[in-house]
């Protein structure tokens, strides 16, 4: 198997696996519980958002940590739960084209619920256009929600420039939310941009079902659950120490490393950007002013892509698309839409996504069976 | 009531016959099988008009599964009394009835038993006054809101209230067997639904060509057959390799004729697979008129490659009837997942509505089909999906 959707999910680590076998023996108390045996996992849990915090270079005296299940319960978090509670201040909100789902459609959400919203456009390059970003910020904005690495395309989005403008502009009330599901351990992020920021644990080599929301403590929220008033009463239901415990090991261990995957995940992509653009039939996304190497999109352009991916996938080559082989849904990617304006493109394109176990013997093999397969099945 | 024997009735079946007594024991061998958790449970008495099931204790869901066995006109869910002696047939009529809901009510008796001391008549007459005297409940012989029924036979009186309409058609494998086409699309599950029900076996055939169509489409395939299950717990499926053919296709055929060679193609694999597993009928899931493939005309070049019957059982089903059976049946929600049988190899612009033989006898002549042919024969694969 040669696995290359490391974006969409990743092999668990297997020090972060026997930790988590260990501690569901080991501490399998709820951390809530008023005995000797919870409290002690509630006071590690306070310790392992601190450390989480510090290597994210946060001041642990004005972020909290909230535990979720992961990305999407995070954004929904942030953007639902932040709208909500602060409606009185403004209602107009804004986000990008290029989104994960998972923030999107929460838009569309707050949309119906009377909130103004306006999606950014994102120039070829992958970058927002500064003066026209300058030009909707308005009394009533309230919430800018934008990621740094796209899940589906790898560019970086120019944030620093656009925190620098919030920064300027007379609205002081202004919130800074990122979904840095993609960017944690793969890019390097000045987190204190951002007063608001989304993390998972599955996509660098942790244990599916966790993630968290950071915030700025004097953030107000409404939350999503309610219950036990667990996460400062903005999410209720039982910790997990073992997936707490397995999160804050891996985001320590993946970003201790983060200097050398970078450089080696670095050396994969250059290889298969070069390889590639040698073949002909496709197009490789990259004119990105930043583009993070974790990822590579390309377009088939005289092929579907839903045919050359189930050809890959029965070589046992795992990469990504967002078509499936079905004449009745065609899906298109929204994001390669943005960015190209070509509908082919966005029906046709391909991700690819390294991790650090990917190696370049691999690549060949997956170059030369996209090649033969290109060459082999007819159609469009 | 508590009901301690079922009745079944036969309906269809019983007017065929010398085969009868064969589709007695097919129908008594398709409710051991559906039964086959709960033996212990009840004693099977076959007779040449009736099956009977005497429970020996509670089966649960019991209606249920008997609504799913093909070949049962109704049942009635009965007690068995053995002491047929009059007054005490009237005092537990008595007795049960008013365990009934309703306000009006009618006995209605068959005596099979013609030793019996009285007539039907009789008593129907005896147990309504012993019922009018002792409640508040009236008669009323055209739409009485209870109906009670006692069969007086040799072994004793059976009295039901309730009678429930059974599946219908005919014992399961009954008629035959057939090779029925399978795309994973909403109709063909509902043409093997009825065609199960009239009590043909069937087994199935699928044309996979990867990579054009997903492996994700097999997975559906068994999903869609685990529902059929529940009407011939084990299905052979068998998955012949059609890439090749399909590339073939589409080198050589012209513009528009794509779509009609290809079901050429299928109808010759299936007829040949048929011939190797001795099946004497094939079966669709085609509806006249639908898609370009399924036109009159068409139909007639397509069918042209095979002298077998084709059973097609939703030929005059509109899409809305077919729906509503395939939500009945649990397969549509299956069938509408996205990976469905398309074959986005051919840029299908215009199909063919009015395609000719003729045409196609030129585009075949142009590569080996026959040998190609023969080789996904010998290539098919076989999976077995048990309920």
């Amino acid at each position: 198997m040669i696995y290359l959707d490391n974006a969409g999910s990743t092999i668990v680590d297997e020090e972060v696996l026997k930790l988590f076998i260990e501690d569901n023996t080991n501490n399998f108390a709820n951390p809530s519980s008023l005995n000797g045996f919870g409290m002690k996992e509630n006071y590690d849990i306070v310790n392992y958002k601190r450390d989480i915090l510090n290597i994210l270079k946060l001041n642990p005296s004005t972020y909290d940590v909230i535990f979720t299940s992961g990305a999407t319960e995070s954004n929904n978090l942030a953007i639902l739960g932040y709208a909500r509670k602060n409606k009185n201040k403004g209602k107009h909100l804004i986000t990008s084209k290029i989104e994960h789902p998972s923030v999107l459609n929460v838009f569309k959400e707050l949309e119906k619920e009377g909130f103004d919203v306006t999606y950014l456009d994102i120039k070829e390059d992958g970058t927002i256009d500064l003066d026209y970003f300058k030009s909707i910020l308005r009394a009533e904005t309230i919430l800018v929600s934008l990621m740094y690495v796209n899940n589906e395309c790898g560019c970086v989005l120019n944030l620093e420039e656009i925190k620098d403008i919030i920064n300027k502009s007379n609205n002081k009330k202004i919130v800074f939310h990122s979904d840095l599901a993609q960017t944690l351990g793969k890019e390097k992020v000045n987190c204190s941009l951002f007063d608001m920021l989304t993390i998972s644990s599955y996509k660098i080599h942790g244990i599916k079902g966790i993630g968290a929301l950071i915030k700025k403590r004097n953030i107000e929220l409404e939350p999503l659950v309610y219950g036990g008033g667990q996460e400062f009463n903005l999410r209720s239901g039982t910790l997990s120490y073992p997936l707490i415990h397995s999160f804050a090991f891996i985001v320590k261990k993946y970003t201790k490393d983060f200097e050398k995957n970078y450089a080696y995940v670095q050396s994969l992509y250059y290889f298969t950007f070069d390889e590639l653009n040698k073949i002909n039939g496709i197009k490789v996304h990259d004119k990105f002013k930043r583009h993070c190497p974790f990822i590579i999109n390309f377009s088939t352009t005289s092929k579907e892509s839903s045919i050359v991916v189930e050809a890959l996938s029965n070589k046992e080559i795992y990469v990504s698309t967002k078509s499936s082989c079905s004449s009745k849904l065609k899906v298109i990617s929204h994001v390669i839409y943005e960015l190209t304006k070509n509908e082919n493109e966005a029906t046709n394109s391909i991700r690819i996504s390294f991790s650090k176990y990917n190696t370049i013997d691999e690549i060949s093999v997956f170059i030369n069976s996209l090649k033969e397969i290109l060459n082999n099945i007819k159609g469009r | 009531m508590e009901f301690n024997t079922i009745i079944i009735r036969f309906g269809e079946m019983s007017t065929k016959g010398k085969n009868k007594k064969d589709f007695i024991n097919r129908l008594a061998s398709s409710i051991n099988n559906h039964l086959k958790d709960y033996e212990n449970s009840y004693e099977m008495r076959k007779r040449h008009d009736h099956i009977y099931l005497d429970l020996k204790e509670e089966i649960p869901n019991l209606v249920d599964i008997l609504k799913e066995i093909s070949g049962m006109y109704s049942f009635s869910l009965a007690k068995k009394i053995e002491d047929c002696d009059l007054e005490n047939l009237k005092d537990i009529a008595l007795e049960e009835i008013q365990k009934e809901e309703g306000k009006t009510f009618k006995v209605k008796t068959r005596r099979i038993d013609k030793s019996y001391p009285y007539v039907s008549d009789e008593i129907n007459r005896e147990i309504a006054s012993k019922i009018l005297k002792n409640t508040s409940l009236k008669v009323d012989v055209h739409n009485p809101e209870i109906l009670l029924s006692i069969e007086i036979r040799d072994d004793g009186a059976y009295m039901f209230f309730k009678t429930i309409k059974g599946m219908g058609g005919y014992p399961k494998g009954a008629i035959g067997r057939s090779l029925m086409m399978l795309s994973g699309g909403i109709d063909s599950p509902v043409a093997s639904y009825l065609l199960m029900r009239r009590g043909v076996e069937l087994s199935f055939i699928h044309f996979a060509s990867p990579p054009y169509t997903s492996v994700a489409v097999l997975y559906k395939l068994e999903d869609i057959l685990k529902s059929l299950n529940v009407y011939q717990n084990k299905i052979n499926l068998y998955i012949v390799p059609f890439t090749k053919i399909q590339e073939e296709i589409y080198n050589h055929s012209f513009e528009g004729y794509e779509v009609t060679i290809m079901r050429r193609m299928m109808y010759r694999l299936t007829e040949k697979l048929a011939k190797k597993l001795h099946i004497f009928a094939l079966s669709n899931g085609e509806s006249i008129g639908q898609v370009a493939s399924q036109t009159l005309e068409s139909l007639n070049t397509i069918n042209a490659v095979t002298n077998y019957p084709i059973i097609r059982p939703l030929a005059t089903y509109d899409k809305t009837e077919i729906i509503s059976i395939a939500k009945k049946i649990n397969t549509y929600e299956i069938s509408i997942r996205p990976y469905e049988d398309c074959c986005t190899i051919f840029p299908i612009k215009k199909p063919k509505t009015m395609p000719k033989i003729s045409e196609c006898l030129k585009i075949e002549e142009k590569f080996d089909y026959e040998a190609l042919l023969n080789e996904a024969i010998e290539n098919v694969e076989l999976k077995i999906i048990k309920g």
